[in-house]
C-alpha cells in the first residue's frame, strides 16, 4: 500500500462544526453549474446519524490513485496549486477515478457523465466559494499541517483561560 | 440602592452568574441600571446590552438593552422606558422576549 | 416561472390512480407555498364534512419557495388535511431536506386521497411513482424506518416522511418524521396512517433553477451571516429551552397539568442546565445556517443512551407539565414520543391530564394497568407513552387526545382538559397572558404558539398580560399575518430578526427565485389571505363562535401561588378578546368572513362556494 500524502491546501471540514445544512454543496454546484444541485456538487455533506457528520470532498493527495487509476490519462496536477485537472477531451466517464478515490469525492455529472473534480474555485479570487458560504466556519482552506498547529493553538489557550479562570 | 438581577437566558452565559448586585443611586433610572451592568459584566456588551446612540445628552456613553432583551420586575411588570426612576428594591429579571420551540 | 414547477401529483391510494394538476404562477403569488400551498390543497380536495380518518381526507405536502438554494433557513414543508383532533384545518411544518427532495422530483405539491386496501411504502422516483408493500416495516419506527428504506432501495440521496406505531394505529395525535423533524402538530400522522401509507419516499434528480442565480447568491450571503449575530445567538447557544427559566420566572411555565405556573425544579430542566450537563452538539435543519437544535445526551442511569434534540415545548409538556424534574426522562420520553410518530406536545399534555386524573381518583390503579400514575413519576409517564402508541390499556383511550379522554372518562376530568378545540395546548399558561389566551381561542389550526405570537406582546409587556381591554386585535391580528406569512415562505420564524425590512427583502428574494413579481404589499397580503383561508375551511366545516375558546381551568381556576397568583381569564374577558379579534379582522360578531371581504383577499371561488350573501347566511343553515 503507497502511502496518502497530503501535502497541498484543501477545504479541509472541522466536524466539531459542522451543522449539517449543506449549503456548501447549494454554494459548489451553483458556480460550477450555475444551479441548485447537489448531486453536482463536489463537496458533500455526510451525516451519519443526527449529531456525526462531516463534508468531503478532493483533499489533493500528493500520490493521487485517481490519477494513477485513469486509463486515459485524463486526470493530471496543476503544478500551480495541486488541484487535479479533468481533461474532458479525454475523459470518458469509465468511473475509475471514482472507485479508487478512498473519500467518494470524485463526481460524475449525471448529465455529462464526466468526472469533476473540486478546484478550489481556480476561477474565483476569493477562494473556494463553500469556505466563504459555510455559516459556522467549519470549512477551511489549509493543510492538515497548518491545521494541527491551529488545534495546538487552540488548546494551549483553552488550558490558559482554565488555568486563569482557576485563580 | 442595591438591587439584585436575575439573568435568563443568554445573558446567564454571558455573565457567567445567574444573578449578580448592582449599586445605584436613590434617583437612578433604568438606564443607569444598564450602564451598571455594562460595567460589571462586559461579556453582555454587543449582545444584550448595546450602545445607545439616539440617548445623548452629555459626552458620557449611554446604552440600552438589545432588541428582545428586557428588565422585568417582580416577574410582573415589564420595564418600557429605561428613562423612568428605578421602582423599589425588588427581584428584576434580565430576561428575553421571543419564544419559539 | 423558476424553483417551482407548477406540478401537484395527486395520488388516489384506494386505486393507485395517479394525476398531475398544473397550477399557474399567480397561484404562487397569492398562497407563496409551504402552509399557504398545503392549505389552499387542503381546501380544494378534502371533501367537506369528511371523516378525518376515512378516504374523504386529502393529505397534502407543499415545497418552500427557497427550497434548495442559498437562501437560510427556507427548506421547509407545509403538510395540511383535515385534522382528527379538531375536525378543522390540520396545518403543521417542518424542516430538513424533504422539500428540495420534492422539488427536486419535479413536485411543488403532493395530494394524497382515498385509502389503500393495504400498508404501502410510497415511492415517487422522479416523475414516476411506485408502490412497495409495507409489510416488512410494519411496527418500526418513524425514525428507523427511513435507514431501512434508503437501504433497500439503495441511495442514500432518498428522503422519506414515515409514520411509526402511532401513526398506524390512528393514535389522533400522530406526526410525520423526516430526518427527524417532525411534521408535529394536529395529527397529520394519523391522517397518513387512515391511508395505510407507512412512508413516502422521494428521489429527485432535477436541478433546482432559480430566476437570478447570482443575485440570489449575493443575497444570501450577507443573510447567511447575519444569521451568525446576536439575533440568533440565544437560539445558537441555548435554542428553545431558554425558554424554561423565562417562563419560569414570570409564572407562565405550565407544571402539573397547568394547574400552577411556576415548577420548583425549572433548573434541572432548563436550557442552561442541558447545555452544561447533557449537550453534544446544536445541529441544523437542511439548508439552515442558524443551527438551533440542541441535541442532549443521557451518558448514565437507567435512561442512558437517550438522545434527543430538544426543544421548549415537548421539554415542557413531559417536563414541568407532568411534574418531572429532571432532564433523563425527559429525554427518553421525547426521543420515545419521536420514534413512536407522536407529536410530545399533545402526548405529554395527554399524560399530564392522566395524571391529575389519577391523583384526584378518577383513574385507578386497575386502569392504568397497575401503574402508580402521579405527577413526577417518570416511569409510569414511559408506560404511558408506549401504551398510547399501540392503544394498550389505558392508552387506548389516551390515544383519542385529551378531549375525547375526558369527554369519555367524564367524573369532572373536563375541566382540566387543556386542549382547544381538541388540540393540545402549548407551554404558555394563558391565565396571565391575556393577549396570547385571544391568539390561542381562535386560533384555526387549535392552540398555537406558531401561528398566534401575541406571547410576545404580553412578554414584551406591549400590553398589559394581567387584564383585557379593546384594541388589542389589531396588533394581534398583525402578528399573526406576519407568521402566516413566514409559514408559507416557508422562513423559520427564528430568522425573523436578521432583517432590516422584511417584506422589501424577502419579496425580492421571492421573485430573484421564483421570477414571479412580487411586491412588499402584495408579501404582507398573503397572511390575511391565509388565515381567512384556513378560518373558511372550518366554516365549511361547521365552525361556529363556541368552538373559539378556552379549556375550563384556564377560566375559573386562579393561579395558585408565585408572580402570577390569582389570575385567570374570566368569560367577559374572553369575549371581550375575542369580539376584538373578530372586528380587527373584519369579520362579523359571529365570527363569519363576509362575502365582500373574501373576494377583497382574491378568495372569490370561496366565497361563491360558500355563501350567496354573507359566509354567516350559509353557516347558519
Amino acid at each position: 500500500m503507497t502511502i496518502t500524502q497530503i501535502a497541498y491546501e484543501h477545504v479541509i471540514c472541522d466536524p466539531a462544526e459542522c451543522t449539517g445544512c449543506r449549503i456548501c454543496e447549494y454554494v459548489c454546484s451553483a458556480n460550477k453549474h450555475n444551479v441548485f444541485d447537489a448531486n453536482l456538487s463536489r463537496i458533500r455533506v455526510v451525516r451519519i446519524e443526527p449529531v456525526t457528520m462531516t463534508a468531503i470532498t478532493c483533499r489533493l493527495c500528493a500520490d493521487a490513485p485517481c490519477i494513477l487509476a485513469c486509463p486515459r490519462d485524463a486526470l493530471t496536477r496543476s503544478e500551480e496549486n495541486g488541484i487535479i485537472l479533468v481533461d474532458d477531451t479525454k475523459c470518458d466517464g469509465c468511473g475509475w477515478c471514482v472507485e479508487a478515490c478512498d473519500f467518494g469525492a470524485i463526481v460524475l455529472n449525471p448529465s455529462s457523465r464526466l468526472a469533476e473534480i473540486c478546484d478550489l474555485c481556480a476561477d474565483n479570487e476569493d477562494g473556494p466559494q463553500c469556505v466563504v458560504y459555510c455559516p459556522k466556519e467549519a470549512l477551511s482552506l489549509a493543510t492538515p499541517e497548518v491545521l494541527r498547529q491551529k488545534s495546538r493553538r487552540k488548546v494551549v489557550q483553552r488550558l490558559f483561560e482554565e488555568l486563569m479562570d482557576n485563580e | 440602592m442595591q438591587l439584585k438581577v436575575e439573568f435568563l437566558g443568554l445573558a446567564r452565559e454571558l455573565a457567567g452568574t445567574k444573578e449578580g448586585l448592582v449599586q445605584v443611586g436613590e434617583q437612578a433610572t433604568w438606564r443607569e441600571v444598564v450602564r451598571q451592568l455594562a460595567a460589571e459584566y462586559p461579556a453582555l456588551l454587543g449582545t444584550v446590552i448595546i450602545p445607545d446612540h439616539d440617548a445623548c445628552d452629555s459626552d458620557m456613553q449611554h446604552y440600552k438593552l438589545a432588541p428582545s432583551y428586557m428588565f422585568n420586575v417582580g416577574g410582573r411588570a415589564m420595564v418600557r422606558d429605561l428613562d423612568m426612576p428605578v421602582q423599589a428594591e425588588e427581584r428584576l429579571l434580565l430576561m428575553f422576549a421571543e419564544a419559539g420551540g | 416561472m423558476y424553483a417551482y414547477t407548477g406540478k401537484i401529483l395527486h395520488v388516489d391510494m384506494t386505486t393507485q390512480a395517479k394525476r398531475v394538476q398544473q397550477v399557474e404562477p399567480e397561484f404562487y403569488k397569492l398562497y407563496l407555498g409551504g402552509v399557504g400551498l398545503a392549505s389552499r390543497l387542503a381546501y380544494d380536495n378534502v371533501t367537506p364534512g369528511a371523516d378525518p380518518l376515512g378516504p374523504d381526507n386529502a393529505l397534502c405536502f407543499a415545497c418552500s419557495a427557497f427550497a434548495g438554494t442559498t437562501v437560510p433557513v427556507g427548506t421547509k414543508h407545509g403538510v395540511a388535511s383535515k385534522s382528527p383532533l379538531t375536525g378543522f384545518i390540520g396545518d403543521s411544518l417542518s424542516g430538513s431536506h424533504w422539500s428540495e427532495m420534492m422539488r427536486r422530483a419535479g413536485w411543488d405539491g403532493l395530494v394524497f386521497k382515498g385509502q389503500s386496501p393495504h400498508w404501502v411504502i410510497v415511492f415517487i422516483d422522479d416523475d414516476d411513482v411506485r408502490f412497495l408493500d409495507a409489510t416488512p416495516y410494519m411496527g418500526m419506527g418513524a425514525v428507523e424506518v427511513q435507514g431501512k428504506l434508503r437501504d433497500r432501495l439503495g441511495d442514500e440521496n432518498i428522503r422519506i416522511s414515515a409514520i411509526g406505531p402511532a401513526g398506524e394505529n390512528l393514535v389522533r395525535f400522530a406526526s410525520i418524521d423526516n430526518d427527524g423533524r417532525q411534521v408535529g402538530r394536529t395529527g397529520n400522522g394519523a391522517v397518513m396512517g387512515s391511508k395505510r401509507i407507512k412512508a413516502i419516499a422521494v428521489r429527485g434528480t432535477k436541478p433546482v433553477r432559480v430566476a437570478d442565480r447570482q443575485g440570489l447568491m449575493e443575497k444570501s450571503l450577507p443573510l447567511i451571516k447575519t444569521t451568525q449575530g446576536p439575533g440568533t445567538l440565544k437560539y445558537r447557544t441555548l435554542g428553545t429551552p431558554a425558554n424554561v427559566l423565562n417562563m419560569n420566572a414570570i409564572g407562565v411555565l405550565p407544571t402539573r397539568n397547568f394547574s400552577e405556573t411556576v415548577f420548583e425544579h425549572a433548573e434541572t430542566i432548563s436550557g442552561e442546565y442541558l447545555r452544561d450537563h447533557f449537550r453534544v452538539k446544536a445541529v441544523s435543519c437542511s439548508g439552515c445556517s442558524i443551527a438551533c437544535e440542541q441535541w442532549g445526551v443521557v451518558r448514565d442511569g437507567k435512561y442512558k443512551g437517550a438522545k434527543i434534540g430538544l426543544d421548549y415545548e415537548p421539554l415542557f409538556a413531559v417536563g414541568s407539565n407532568c411534574g418531572i424534574g429532571t432532564l433523563p426522562p425527559i429525554i427518553k420520553l421525547v426521543e420515545m414520543a419521536d420514534e413512536l410518530g407522536m407529536d410530545a406536545m399533545s402526548a405529554g399534555v395527554v399524560i399530564s391530564w392522566a395524571m391529575e386524573c389519577y391523583e384526584k381518583g378518577l383513574l385507578t390503579k386497575e386502569d392504568t394497568g397497575g401503574l402508580e400514575l402521579n405527577f413526577g413519576n417518570d416511569d409510569a409517564a414511559v408506560a404511558v407513552m408506549e401504551m398510547m402508541a399501540h392503544r394498550e390499556g389505558l392508552g387506548d383511550m389516551l390515544a383519542e387526545g385529551v378531549k375525547r379522554a375526558s369527554e369519555k372518562l367524564g367524573k369532572g376530568s373536563e375541566h382540566f382538559a387543556m386542549h382547544s378545540k381538541g388540540m393540545e395546548l402549548p407551554g404558555y399558561d394563558v391565565r396571565s397572558l391575556k393577549t396570547f389566551a385571544m391568539g390561542l381561542a381562535v386560533g384555526t389550526r387549535g392552540p398555537c404558539h406558531n401561528r398566534s405570537l401575541a406571547y410576545e406582546l404580553d412578554i414584551k409587556g406591549v400590553f398589559d398580560r394581567f387584564t383585557a381591554e379593546p384594541g388589542r386585535g389589531p396588533l394581534v391580528v398583525e402578528n399573526e399575518n406576519f407568521a402566516c406569512v413566514l409559514d408559507c415562505l416557508v422562513l423559520c420564524k427564528f430568522l425573523r430578526n436578521c432583517f432590516d425590512d422584511f417584506n422589501t427583502e424577502v419579496a425580492e428574494l421571492y421573485t430573484m427565485t421564483t421570477g414571479i413579481e412580487l411586491t412588499p404589499e402584495e408579501l404582507a397580503e398573503v397572511g390575511d389571505r391565509v388565515c381567512n383561508l384556513k378560518k373558511a375551511f372550518n366554516i365549511r366545516e361547521g365552525w361556529t363562535r363556541a368552538d373559539d375558546s378556552l379549556p375550563p381551568r384556564a377560566m375559573q381556576d386562579p393561579i395558585p401561588s408565585g408572580p402570577a397568583k390569582g389570575s385567570f381569564v374570566s368569560q367577559e374577558e374572553l369575549d371581550l378578546l375575542i369580539d376584538d379579534y373578530y372586528q380587527a379582522r373584519g369579520w362579523t360578531e359571529e365570527g363569519m368572513i363576509p362575502r365582500a371581504k373574501l373576494i377583497e383577499l382574491g378568495l372569490g371561488d370561496i366565497a361563491d362556494e360558500i355563501g350567496e350573501d354573507a359566509v354567516v347566511a350559509d353557516a347558519a343553515v
